[in-house]
């Protein structure tokens, strides 16, 4: 596997806090990370950082380039999506399009006008006039006409309904990744996407507090519905987490083996959102 | 320049297309209303209600026997000159905010974080910037210009031509507005050097500005005069004083880069004859170009590009 993204002590530290402390982490190509974290833990920092927008401390390597030094190279394999509110106001759709086939060599404009076809979006139109929800197709279709190596998505579907969401990463998944591509994406709507990601990673205030693959998940952690009387058995497992829920009680454990688990109660899977809970402790 | 860069400029005139398009076409119309206004007033209106029916094309005939041809062409030049300055001076205000939002704008509405996802170096957008400053606004000026004095030139024959008057005698053949317009567009080349001081601290001002550009460009010189009486204790501006001429006179060139006599009486035209051989002045506009004061300004613009582009780099607010 190739590493896409090397990150070795990477620090941001701003007058009053540090919003990354010695951060060590890598994604490799062909896999789809979820960037996980509570408000102020760092992601935005992090993703800034990658996208040569902000200086840092450490070490970084994105795609072979120091990416604060060569932004506008790397910028070549690497695409970006923040919230729908980034698109110029101003501009028309049309001019969206030739702005980017001006600039951006890896662009295909029969690739996005094709994309743009199957939306209400219409080239004449300016974005102010669009919906939040056309916005985000038009930058999706922007974004998937370029070949890039590596994409990076901040919150892309905040504010958007329930409906253009699943649209917006089901197109993701069907007409550009693949496993010569990779996708780094930070969401709150983390139930929606788990079934996508192949990785975690998990910020807690500027510190990795997890880094793992979804079949690592699968085969570490798992959630045991336990009823009262057994409860106290189940606790001397050391569950990493315990919530009420539906007169039983939730445990989730960190290493103990399913069939072990399955004496005191019913089995699940455990969900992003779970284990997000239990790893950030009292934070989240 | 190829084809990465035209698309940059491509970029910034279809968000300020009205500023930077449009300004100087609807100038010249706005200024053929009022040439229509003054000639229904004075050749209609005054016909109709004085009684005085033989007063325009009374004063049609003395300019056309008693003018004298070098008189007449001091008149029409100042005229064309004069009406250019109207342009000048709109336009150098447009340019002038321009400037201003040209770093600000995008990063206040966050779109910045579009513009940098694309393969563009920061200083590519910033001379690219600067190039619509001074060069692409200057020429479209000019292309305003050409088509509004057209329209004015030609209006005024029909306006003689139509009370009795010989346009051709009267204002046609006695300037040639090729060459005031060639003259035109040289001026332009001067005001791209000698307001690159002007034009690169307001980009300065609107990269830094983390809100209102305005406040950060005009604060500066004026704390510095403050700042110099309480350490000096004296009212005796010597270090500010430098500045602010500089300031001065790069207003002044910016609004008015050329003088014209544009006075008509007895003397000046009798000037006109023996000496000044244009209504316009260009000595000023030469002794710019040779002077300290342009070089160093240009090196000063220089330096507050680059500082710009720096800030463009290491700025990064448009999120929090």
């Amino acid at each position: 596997m190739t590493a896409v993204i090397t990150a070795r002590q990477l620090s941001k530290r701003f007058r009053q806090k540090t919003a990354l402390d010695n951060v060590n982490f890598s994604v490799q190509q062909g896999r789809i990370v979820g960037l996980i974290g509570p408000n102020g833990a760092g992601k935005t920092t992090a993703l800034k950082a990658i996208l040569g927008l902000t200086p840092y401390e450490g070490e970084l390597d994105v795609l072979g380039h120091n990416p604060f030094r060569d932004r506008s190279a790397l910028m070549q394999d690497v695409s970006f999506i923040a919230d729908v509110a980034i698109l110029p106001r101003w501009i028309r759709v049309s001019e969206a399009i030739q702005y980017v086939e001006g600039v951006h060599p890896r662009f295909v404009r029969s690739k996005c006008e094709r994309f743009l076809a199957a939306t209400e979006v219409r080239p004449t139109m300016r974005v102010r006039e669009l919906s939040k929800g056309m916005i985000a197709q038009l930058h999706l279709a922007l974004v998937m006409a370029i070949d890039a190596r590596l994409l990076i998505l901040d919150e892309p579907t905040l504010g958007l309904d329930i409906l253009y969401r699943r649209r917006f990463y089901e197109q993701l998944l069907n007409d550009f990744f693949d496993e010569t591509r990779t996708i780094l994406v930070t969401t709150h709507q983390v139930e929606e996407i788990e079934h996508i990601l192949t990785d975690l990673l998990f910020i807690k205030s500027g510190t990795i507090a997890l880094s793992t693959t979804m079949e690592d998940v699968a085969q570490r952690y798992c959630q045991v519905l336990v009823s009262n009387d057994r409860l106290e058995a189940a606790r001397s497992m050391r569950p990493i987490s315990e919530r009420k829920l539906l007169g039983k009680t939730a445990l989730l454990f960190d290493g103990v083996p399913q069939h072990q688990a399955r004496e005191f109660g019913e089995v699940h899977q455990v969900g992003v959102a779970d284990l997000f809970v239990a790893v950030m402790g009292g934070t989240a | 320049m190829n084809a990465r860069f035209l698309t940059l400029l491509q970029r910034e005139i279809w968000e300020h297309r009205g500023g930077l398009i449009y300004t100087p076409f609807i100038v010249g119309a706005v200024m053929f209303g009022l040439f229509l206004l003054t000639g229904i007033s004075t050749f209609y209106w005054t016909d109709k209600f004085d009684g005085s029916t033989h007063m325009a094309e009374g004063a049609l005939k003395f300019a056309e026997t008693q003018l004298d041809p070098a008189q007449m062409r001091l008149i029409i030049e100042a005229f064309l000159w004069g009406t250019a300055l109207v342009w000048q001076m709109v336009m150098f205000i447009v340019v002038f905010f321009y400037c201003l939002g040209s770093l600000y704008d995008d990063r206040r509405d966050r779109s910045i974080l579009f513009w940098k996802s694309m393969p563009v170096s920061d200083m590519e957008t910033v001379l690219s910037k600067l190039v619509i400053a001074v060069v692409i606004a200057p020429i479209v000026m000019l292309a305003g210009l050409i088509v509004g004095q057209i329209v004015l030139i030609v209006s005024s024959g029909a306006l003689v031509a139509m009370h009795g008057g010989n346009p051709w005698k009267l204002l046609w053949s006695h300037s040639n507005p090729l060459l005031m317009w060639a003259q035109f567009g040289a001026v332009q080349a001067v005001q791209a050097l000698y307001l690159l001081p002007l034009f690169g601290w307001l980009m300065l001002a609107s990269a830094f500005a983390r809100g209102r550009p305005f406040l950060w460009a005009t604060l500066p010189p004026i704390l510095l005069s403050i700042a110099e009486s309480w350490l000096r204790f004296t009212t005796d501006f010597t270090f500010s004083k430098v500045i602010w001429e500089f300031i001065a006179r790069r207003f002044a060139a910016g609004f008015a880069p050329i003088s014209i006599n544009a006075d008509f009486g007895e003397t000046n035209i009798n000037a006109g004859l023996s000496g000044t051989k244009y209504a316009a002045n260009f000595d000023d506009v030469l002794a710019r170009v040779m002077s300290i004061d342009l070089w160093v300004g240009v090196g000063i613009g220089i330096l507050f590009l680059a500082g710009a582009i720096y800030l463009r780099r290491y700025r990064d607010d448009a999120t929090s």
